[in-house]
């Protein structure tokens, strides 16, 4: 699933390991996202979508 | 929900009672083929949960030294503070051991009924399950 979180991320500022510790998860977590390697559970969605103010459909893609 | 929960780690407390427990399973299993007149494979069974417990805590040990933000799933998920992905990872991981217990399962009875010696057997059967699931969490590391 494709995801706009990299560019969000960079947009921000932040680095990979300060986006982590907002979201309560590990770096590497946050790089398989953005590589589009793991796909979040729909509460993390949510908390990225939250923390970014605005909604999961404008952060992640279907691939279909 | 959970993502914004605090990390919290596994207390020592929670960690030495699995341990207790771990040792108390490897107990009973030397109790049980002891008095089945087993023991060769008692001293397997005994000889292998120690060493599984004992690695146990060397590697919590090992991550509690690179501290709560060590930087491998291992290390956070044997620290109690695995996130969401770690705990994909060790799930995966233990479905695998699952599939390799069952298939260790058919060719350990078919090795004894063959004549292997019985604690050779189960403590080969701990290593692979103990390879197994280390080599399945470091590979799913990787590529998830």
């Amino acid at each position: 699933m494709r995801n706009e979180i990299r560019r969000l991320r960079e947009e921000a500022g932040l680095s990979q390991a300060a986006l982590a510790e907002a979201l309560s998860v590990s770096r590497q977590t946050v790089n398989s996202l953005e590589n589009g390697r793991y796909d979040p559970s729909l509460p993390l969605a949510f908390a990225v979508a939250r923390y970014f103010r605005t909604t999961i459909e404008e952060i992640f893609h279907d691939d279909v | 929900m959970t993502t914004s929960e605090p990390k919290r780690s596994l207390s020592d407390g929670r960690f030495l009672v699995a341990c207790g427990c771990g040792l108390v399973a490897a107990g009973l299993l030397w109790l049980v083929f002891t008095i089945a007149d087993q023991p060769d494979t008692a001293a397997g069974a005994l000889v292998g949960g120690v060493t599984v417990i004992a690695l146990a805590v060397a590697v919590r040990w090992w991550a509690r030294r690179r501290g709560p933000s060590a930087d491998g799933g291992l290390g956070r998920t044997l620290l109690g503070t695995a996130d969401e992905r770690d705990k994909t990872i060790l799930t995966a991981s233990l479905a695998w051991v699952g599939l390799a217990a069952f298939l260790a399962n058919g060719i350990a009875l078919a090795a004894l009924a063959l004549g292997a010696d019985g604690a050779t057997v189960i403590g080969a059967v701990q290593a692979v399950l103990i390879a197994v699931l280390v080599g399945v969490f470091v590979l799913l590391s990787r590529r998830l």
